[in-house]
């Protein structure tokens, strides 16, 4: 026994001592760089989903920050700093993203982060950044739970709480009395739908049904279409996804049943692929019209297609225009603010008004911004403004 | 609104009995829950799906193309998977059978993508309406050509030698091989007759629903499953009946209670079967081995 306690411990000992002098040996570059950051580039980190099944829309994000990066540094940097984006890959996965986060919270020199992609993944980054007092700005996460994720956690993107009141007050101001809702059951459809029923009573309307399903496994809606029907339901608000939509609808039409519909979920070339003739008439959210962009998002995508026309980019998208005025947000932050990352906190907490292509964005207490959005609806096969 | 939703539920159950004819098939035959049904019914709707959209062929030669693929399939699953292992314990089987299930599942993701696919409409659905019931042409093709098939395969297995030969297997395969019936080609037969009634039922659940995707082999796999648990494994109007039954409790729990539970309600009446009658409503009592 007691040489064995003397292998253990000998061990022991030596690792302890080599760790005591390796963590002495690189804390002290570290302390160096945090003391004097005063030379070489600034660093922004997009912490995106840039492979796996997120990839299309991190990929957005990041040629939105890295356009609105080569633009200031072209117009000289930050008081003749280069700004320089610190690409890290979550792909989608909360584990890694909380990697990422914790990687570049250990570098000093990033002042701020444009990310994460998916709302699990910004949930799981939000401690580690809120913890190292670093600012991240996500650009398409939409879920309600952001809003109380820290100081530190911001968002350019409307979260799903804002689009469901937002979608259910054209329902109730087209003058619809008897609205039903139906719900994915998960976090994102009760959320929606805790919020749509709230803007019916704030509305005086009591919904005459609410319905959920199951996202990916529920394909048989006749039961619930029934209640629905029997409800005497005119209008249907649903939190769904594309995939769910066009279901639904063929399946109500098919019961003879012709509600007007709204969901959060429209506003997807998918839904008209699979949906076909029965998704006309479908109304949903959007930040912009792509046929008729106002004239400052035209001016973005101008330049954004031409920038990344070797990459194979052709289309417009919500994400890029939102990563972009989230970069130039952090920019005007290290021009007027400072170039420390609470300085750049600061900054970004008082932020009023800020004139993004997409609108004029203000940052509430919860660092959320209401981007302005509009209601898009299916004619002829094809996404068209809504006005009504 | 009850005759609605009876209506309803019939149409689902039905597409439930379908493919747990299939399930029972195999099970009475070889005593093992194959897994990999599900997806031998996914497949043979993206088979379809693929000949009818993608080659632009006709739609009856795309299905009969599609059951032919899924017959293919289901006998060199049995000859590559489950024949060898056919003296093992019968846990090696059916933990063969999930790792075929992964294969066409995520075989079928690297064809043709994640994406659920749409499947145009066949026929044009005419909506009816009887006495505050609605229902379409879809609907009762469904229905119809389920009771059709059904009974078909009653005629098959009760009036026919291979049907003789096949009961005589799933009573007892030994026994049967002494009487000169060729086990390993009743065998394969079953296996090639199941995924073809896999295949009709999945292409039917794609042209109801109008959508197929790589996953709807695990959804309606679960329900067929518990359909055959209901109704008895290994008889064939057992897995009829609990597919319907299935249907039906399904909507009308749905009917009286949130939707939330509608399922949860399925499987309750499923344990409650099983507390009272382990071997379901029609099973055979097992008491070999």
């Amino acid at each position: 026994m007691k040489v064995r306690k003397h292998t253990v411990l000998f061990p022991a000992v030596c690792l302890l001592l080599i760790a005591a002098v390796v963590s002495g040996c690189s804390s002290k570059p570290a302390e160096k760089a945090a003391q004097k950051p005063a030379e070489g580039p600034i660093k922004i980190g997009a912490a995106l989903a840039l492979t796996g099944g997120s990839a299309e829309q991190g990929n957005r994000a990041r040629r939105g920050a890295l356009l609105a990066i080569e633009e200031a540094n072209q117009a000289g940097g930050i008081n003749g700093r280069k700004i320089e984006l610190v690409e890290m890959d979550d792909r989608a996965d909360p584990k890694e993203a909380a990697n990422v986060a914790n990687r570049l919270a250990a570098d000093p020199s990033v002042v701020a982060v444009i990310g994460h992609t998916n709302s699990s993944c910004t949930l799981a980054g939000a401690p580690i950044y809120n913890k190292a007092g670093l600012v991240h700005i996500t650009c398409s996460s939409s879920s309600p739970k952001i809003s109380d994720a820290g100081p530190y956690t911001f968002r350019v993107w409307n979260s799903d709480a804002y689009t469901a009141s937002f979608n259910v007050k054209k329902i109730i101001e087209l003058g619809y009395k008897k609205i039903a809702i139906i719900y994915e059951n998960n976090d994102y459809g009760r959320g929606g739908y805790d919020v749509a029923k709230k803007t019916l009573e704030e509305a005086g309307i009591q919904p005459v049904a609410a319905e959920s399903y199951l996202l990916g496994e529920t394909k048989d809606f006749s039961t619930i279409i029934t209640k629905l029907k029997n409800a005497g339901a005119e209008a249907i608000y649903g939190v769904s996804d594309e995939t769910e939509i066009p279901l639904f609808l063929k399946q109500a039409h098919q019961m003879g049943y012709k509600p007007f519909f709204v969901s959060s979920g429209t506003y997807n070339p998918a839904v008209i692929r699979l949906g076909g003739q029965d998704v006309e008439g479908a109304v949903g959210n959007a930040l912009f019209n792509p046929e008729d962009p106002k004239p400052s998002l035209k001016a973005f995508f101008d330049k954004y297609l031409e920038r990344f026309k070797s990459e194979g980019v052709t289309g417009t998208d919500p994400v890029s225009p939102a990563a972009y005025d989230a970069t130039r947000m952090i920019i005007e932050a290290l021009k007027k603010g400072g170039t420390t990352r609470e300085a750049v906190k600061d900054y970004l907490t008082n932020l009023k008004d800020f004139d993004g292509v997409l609108g004029k964005l203000s940052f509430d207490k919860n660092g959320d911004t209401f981007i302005p959005m509009i209601y898009m609806t299916i004619k002829d096969g094809k996404f068209v403004e809504f006005k009504k | 609104m009850i005759f609605q939703q009876v209506i309803n539920g019939l149409t689902l159950g039905t597409t439930y009995s379908l493919l747990a004819l299939g399930y029972s098939m195999i099970f009475g035959v070889l005593s093992f829950i194959n897994f990999a049904h599900g997806d031998i019914a996914m497949v043979g709707a993206y088979v379809a799906w693929y000949c009818f959209v993608g080659l632009r062929r006709g739609f009856i030669p795309s299905c009969l193309l599609a059951m032919l693929a899924c017959a293919v399939l289901g006998v060199t699953m049995e000859k590559v998977g489950y024949m060898p292992i056919r003296r093992a314990p019968r846990l090696a089987a059916v933990i063969a059978s999930l790792g075929f299930s992964f294969i066409l599942a995520t075989g079928v993701q690297v064809i043709w993508g994640t994406q659920p696919q749409q499947m145009p409409p066949v026929i044009d659905a005419v909506t009816y309406r009887v006495l505050g019931v609605t229902f379409n042409s879809i609907q009762m093709g469904v229905v119809v050509l389920s009771i059709v098939i059904m009974g078909l395969l009653q005629l098959l297995i009760h009036r026919t030698k291979v049907g003789m030969a096949l009961r005589a297997t799933a009573i007892d395969r030994d026994t049967a091989g002494l009487m000169g019936i060729n086990i390993n080609n009743i065998i394969s037969f079953t296996f090639a007759l199941g995924s073809v009634l896999a295949a009709i039922s999945g292409i039917m659940v794609a042209v109801y629903y109008g959508a197929l995707y790589p996953s709807m082999g695990g959804v309606i796999g679960t329900k067929g499953f518990t359909a055959v648990v209901l109704g008895g494994a290994g008889s064939i109007p057992g897995a009829m009946v609990g597919g319907i039954l299935m249907g039906l409790i399904e909507s009308l729990a749905g009917t009286f209670m949130p939707s939330e539970v509608r399922d949860a309600v399925a499987f309750l009446v499923l344990i409650l079967v099983l507390l009272i009658k382990p071997s379901g409503l029609f099973g055979r009592e097992m008491v070999k081995e």
